[in-house]
């Protein structure tokens, strides 16, 4: 009989430590889910987000585009320029395409442009390349960063930066997050990681993840002018905290599909298109019409002036962004 | 149960636990690669 009640003690300490196993690991994978895996998860597809933006949206000669066209005169002859660019940009150089170009002269499959396309779309990193290699005549970009300079140098490849619109630099965090508004120095010390709760800006007792991007992309240049030679850890502890992260205004307001976060103000002033124009808002940058300087092709330096002209500057404003001047 | 078999039991949950883990782990990984700024800020709180 004794021998029964210890078997099935026995039995019953095995189950249990069977049972709190299964839940460890339960709890674990619940736990990584939650506070990692969620915040990666989008509505996107991997392939969309990829590309960063929803090509089909701003198609040039599309019916239901929502590039930008001004009705021009301006026509360009003989071999037309391959322009490419970033994807904060694609609406301005889908809109230039779709105002001057022929309809012939774009070839989209379905999910990007064919290589017999006049337009293309390879976001920053691979359009600095592209322009540098021949592949592309005309890139519209954030400035570049070393890397780019230096790859276009040692290729021999002098780069002409011609500044075409403005944008501002946007600072953004979880729509729910209390903090709506940092100081430029706040911003600062927070890449710099010498602020590293969100309560010593006015917020909760949190800490304060700063996510960067990959080198060579736009906003990750702007970010590294902005922080003017300050080092920036990387965010090793990003899903410990509540994210600050950067982009351009337009990108987060417009192409993006963003209604979980908000863009913050600066030194009290909020990123509108108003504060923009006007200068008030602190962090407004150049964006480029980049092509190589011994470009053959006189179509290149025609087509940048036109987007200088005041129907290119209309491009410009109606897509979103700041005419320059 | 015997004390064999319950070592066999232990083992096969605990290297279950771990892939499954290991698995979510790499998804992980795998979306954080591919999750723009926007996103994981958005999905963040």
């Amino acid at each position: 009989m004794a021998d029964v009640t210890n078997k099935r003690k026995l039995l019953l300490k095995q189950l249990a430590v069977i049972f709190l196993l299964i839940l460890f690991f339960a709890a674990l994978d619940i736990a990584i889910f939650e506070v990692c895996t969620k915040r990666c998860m989008s509505s996107k597809s991997a392939a969309l987000q990829a590309k960063a933006v929803d090509l089909d949206k701003y198609l040039p000669f599309d019916e239901n585009t929502l590039a930008a066209t001004v009705d021009t005169e301006f026509r360009l002859d003989g071999e037309l320029p391959v322009i490419d660019g970033a994807a904060a940009l694609y609406p301005v150089f889908s809109g230039i395409v779709g105002s001057v170009y022929p309809e012939d002269s774009v070839e989209f499959d379905g999910e990007n442009f064919t290589s017999e396309s006049k337009l293309q779309f390879r976001n920053t990193l691979r359009a600095y390349k592209a322009v540098v290699d021949g592949d592309a005549d005309i890139v519209f970009c954030a400035a570049p960063s070393k890397e780019q300079l230096e790859y276009a140098a040692n290729n021999g490849v002098e780069l002409q930066l011609v500044p075409v619109g403005r944008e501002a630099f946007v600072f953004i965090v979880n729509a729910e997050n209390p903090v709506s508004d940092l100081t430029v120095q706040q911003v600062k010390d927070i890449f710099a990681g010498k602020i590293r709760r969100w309560s010593e800006v006015g917020g909760s007792g949190r800490l304060i993840s700063p996510l960067q991007r990959m080198e060579g992309s736009g906003s990750q240049t702007v970010m590294l002018q902005f922080m003017d030679g300050v080092k920036m850890p990387r965010d090793f502890d990003a899903f410990l905290g509540s994210a600050i992260g950067f982009s351009f205004r337009y990108y987060v307001e417009g192409i993006a599909d963003s209604g979980g976060v908000k863009m913050l103000s600066l030194n009290g002033v909020y990123p509108s298109m108003e504060n923009v124009q006007d200068g008030s808002y602190p962090l407004v940058y150049d964006f480029y019409a980049v092509y190589d300087k011994n470009n053959r092709n006189p179509n290149v330096k025609k087509l940048v002036e036109w987007v200088l002209s005041d129907e290119g500057q209309e491009i410009i404003a109606q897509s979103g962004y700041a005419p320059i001047g | 149960m015997k004390e064999k078999t319950f070592r066999i039991v232990v083992s096969i949950v605990v290297a279950l636990g771990m892939l499954s883990t290991v698995i979510l782990l790499a998804v992980t990984y795998y979306l954080h690669g591919h999750c723009s700024i926007i996103s994981f800020i958005a999905n963040g709180g």
